[in-house]
């Protein structure tokens, strides 16, 4: 390789570094997996847990279920815009033989805009040997995977050789780059839910649901990058000369998760106008297979001759995740009959989640023509990392080394607040909803600190005879900033300095629509 | 896990502090033991559901988005008729009427009119006995408002939706005989004070106040004579067939003669009006359905 190939190498790596570093995972807000549904509960900022009374309970806690005395079905659709935006400034500075910075500037914006059911559940009370019991079996898209991703990313390099100093001719070399990326992914994580709940006391009931992890996502990826290196020579004849190297990506990936976990919920209402709620949904191990493979084709362009170079890539990697469990409380406040009051506190123990995973990879790298320049790499991988930070938005495992990767992932905290207030005219009943809420991410910012997610929702309702209609509005904002700077050693006189820094913001509009019918 | 067990012990706590049954659910009972005719469980569960629940009213929330009429004292004074205990069920019922909780033109408040007369007239000959210098049973107006002053203070002023159905209550037969007495809790409309004066109307009065005090004989005696008569009304025609369809449901030798009566009944009223429809509140759904088998 030559050192303009190399020089265009280190270039198009510290452009690969700068996006992972402006692409951060979802948060676990997003992730959805200490968020149930309905429009009811999310205008009411999600503080649910101890509420539970309607047929999207068994979401919150499966204790409420045993609340319910006649049976239920309902139907949620949910449309989800969040958009998320990172711009970092990315340099990083190498020193051995030759002297070379460089600067980049990442510009990614993600849309994920999906229109789907959310929530479908029908529930039926009964009772054996006079004690109530309450079935429900459900359906809940768990966590959305769909988002459009575009990436923009524009960089250069200069680099001031030495040779001269081991013998060669000292020369100045820069390379320009720019790629636009865009992936697709469709789908998302179901889960099949089968509930039961009983009152084992008029005012304890308890709750138990066994929820069944299934589906997963396909991502179809695209990407067009150009590098443009130039090198003059600082000798006496001053000369300058240019290579430009093309590349097109095109790729997909299909994930698909399995697992089963368990939920525990307990409600107690010690009184008519208070009601306590706790709930524990269980650690679990999910199974994870991921299939992902794509061909790019390099053309390049210069004084030194043309050539066509092909990269053909398929990866299988088999994994399971170590998913935390999650504890919530809740409390409910009746103060009048139309006023109800509650508020959430949830923690997430994401500092205990683990991926596990093997892969095998083969990549084909060459020559189209002729053949003979065709080589073939087959790679084998067991490794243990941090879930989900250490794993790309695409959703494969960066590697291990990665220095802004190996920091720790934190605990989530969700405290949530809420209020329903009824008003009532002949045999309507119009339900006026309000909530907020705070939810410390799993990943934090340059320093070490919390990523604090903020949201606030707003819901209405009509409820007639047996007839429930509900819509809510959840707003959901994130700011944070990823400064990341370091210094690495290497050999003898390698210096490797990296740099990056940029502000990041995730923001998301949800809309549920709910209807429930009581029989 | 010490955080869980802390949590789970402090729920326990809290629900052995709590009391012992959810009004709601205490109600839905009181109204199936009603269905049922058991009148010591529907009261246990009625007192149970007044004293954990919140305001009688209409459109009361239970859970969820779910809302209920929870008029319980109308059920209690309907238990407490039942099992005999008029002056009880007086007390009770005069508690409903003053509530507020039914306009005068409410066909529920008609109905509790009805049963507060028919409660009236069972007490009235034993005050008499209990107090000979006073021969009159109507309690005077001071001591009526202060009777229902509690109640008035506590009920919603002014609900806007039907209660549970009287409809859905089984009525029994009583033996104690029946007086009209007017009191300050049921005021005679001008309506029904024009009818005071015409023996066909007191008929048809007594008769509706048999049939919803259950006594099926006596309204199916006074309505045969009415209908018997020049012109009679769909509504008493109905009310014919309704007393016949009644006592058809209590006999088994002779249910379905009785229920031939009934439809020939319901067919006349249907003939005389046809437009004529029974409010669901006011009568069994198995009476209607007999009523809807007579006109297919």
């Amino acid at each position: 390789m030559s050192s303009r190939h190399a020089l265009a190498a280190l270039a198009a790596a510290t452009l690969a570094c700068g996006g992972a570093f402006a692409q951060e995972p979802p948060s676990s807000t997003q992730l959805g997996v200490s968020v149930g549904s309905g429009a009811r509960a999310l205008g009411m900022g999600g503080a649910f847990i101890a509420v539970a009374d309607d047929a999207s309970a068994a979401s919150w806690n499966p204790a409420g279920l045993a609340i319910l005395q006649r049976p239920e079905a309902s139907f949620v659709w949910k449309a989800l815009d969040r958009q998320t935006q990172s711009i970092a400034a990315n340099t990083s500075a190498f020193r051995d033989a030759s002297v070379s910075t460089t600067a980049s500037f990442t510009g990614s914006v993600e849309r994920t805009s999906s229109r789907s059911p959310d929530f479908v559940s029908i529930s039926y009370p009964f009772r054996i040997h006079g004690m109530k019991f309450v079935g429900q079996l459900d359906y809940q898209r768990a966590i959305e995977l769909g988002y459009h991703r575009r990436t923009l990313q524009r960089g250069a390099t200069v680099s001031h050789s030495r040779r001269a100093l081991l013998g060669g001719p000292p020369g100045l070399e820069d390379t320009t780059t720019s790629s636009a990326l865009d992936d697709r992914e469709t789908g998302g994580v179901d889960v099949l839910v089968s509930s039961l709940a009983a009152s084992v006391h008029p005012k304890l009931l308890f709750g138990v649901s066994l929820n069944f992890w299934r589906n997963g996502s396909v991502l179809e990826e695209s990407s067009a990058g150009e590098t443009v290196a130039c090198s003059a020579s600082l000798a006496a004849t001053g000369a300058r000369s240019c290579s430009q190297d093309e590349s097109k990506l095109s790729g997909s990936a299909r994930q698909g998760f399995a697992g089963v976990s368990v939920n525990l919920g307990a409600i107690v209402r010690p009184t008519r106008k208070l009601r306590l709620g706790l709930v524990f949904k269980g650690p679990f191990t999910m199974e994870l297979e991921r299939l992902r493979s794509f061909e790019s084709d390099l053309e390049h362009r210069g004084p030194d001759g043309n050539a066509n170079r092909f990269t053909r890539f398929t990866r299988r990697e088999n994994g399971s995740i170590e998913w935390p469990a999650t504890l919530g409380a809740g409390v409910a406040f009746q103060p009048q009959d139309a006023l109800v009051l509650s508020a959430d506190v949830t923690t997430t123990l994401w500092s205990r989640a683990r991926y596990r995973y093997r892969y095998d990879s083969e990549t084909v790298d060459g020559n189209p023509a002729p053949q003979s320049y065709n080589t073939v790499e087959r790679y084998t991988e067991n490794a243990e990392v941090l879930w989900p930070t250490r794993t790309s938005p695409s959703g494969f495992a960066y590697d291990p080394s990665d220095p802004y990767r190996a920091r720790r992932q934190n605990d989530t905290y969700q405290a949530r607040f809420g209020l329903e207030y009824l008003v009532t005219w002949k045999t309507l009943a119009f339900p006026l909803r309000a909530g907020t809420f705070l939810d410390r991410q799993f990943f934090t910012d340059t320093d070490g600190g919390a990523v604090l997610s903020r949201g606030v929702s707003a819901g209405v309702g009509v409820s007639w005879k047996n007839l429930s209609l509900d819509a809510a509005f959840v707003r959901q904002e994130m700011h944070y900033s990823l400064d990341y700077s370091e210094r690495v050693p290497s050999r003898g006189i390698e210096l490797q300095e990296l740099q990056s820094s940029g502000p990041n913001s995730v923001t998301s509009s949800r809309l549920y629509l709910s209807a429930i019918v009581r029989f | 896990m010490k955080l869980v067990r802390c949590a789970a012990l402090a729920l326990l706590f809290a629900a052995a502090a709590g009391a012992a049954e959810v009004w709601y659910e205490a109600y839905d009972a009181a109204l199936k033991a009603i269905a049922a005719q058991q009148w010591p469980v529907a009261e246990i569960r009625l007192k149970s559901a007044i004293k954990e629940g919140p305001r009688p009213g209409r459109r009361v929330r239970t859970y969820g988005m779910q809302f209920i009429d929870y008029v319980p004292g109308y059920q209690l004074g309907l238990v407490y008729s039942r099992q005999q205990r008029h002056a009880e069920a007086l007390e009770e019922l005069r508690k409903v009427a003053a509530s507020g909780l039914y306009a005068d033109a409410d066909p529920e408040a008609k109905a509790i009119a009805q049963m507060i007369q028919a409660a009236e007239a069972a007490v009235a000959p034993r005050t008499a006995k209990v107090d000979p210098p006073k021969p009159t049973a109507e309690p005077s107006p001071r001591a009526t408002e202060a009777a229902v002053e509690p109640a008035r203070a506590t009920l919603p002023s002014r609900p806007s939706d039907p209660p549970p159905a009287p409809s859905a209550i089984p009525i029994q037969k009583s033996a104690e005989p029946r007086v009209a007495v007017v009191t300050p809790a049921m005021r005679p409309t001008p309506e029904s004070r024009a009818s005071t004066a015409r023996p066909t109307d007191d008929r048809r009065q007594q008769a509706l106040r048999a049939f919803f005090g259950g006594d099926y004989e006596t309204s199916q005696r006074l309505l045969d004579g009415l209908a018997a008569g020049a012109a009679p009304t769909a509504e008493t025609l109905f009310y014919l067939g309704a007393s016949y369809a009644a006592q058809s449901f209590m006999s088994d030798t002779q249910r379905d003669q009785l229920q031939r009566q009934a439809k020939l009944r319901f067919a006349e009223a249907r003939r005389k009006n046809p437009a004529f429809r029974a409010d669901p509140r006011l009568v069994s759904p198995r009476i209607l359905r007999l009523f809807e088998q007579s006109g297919s």
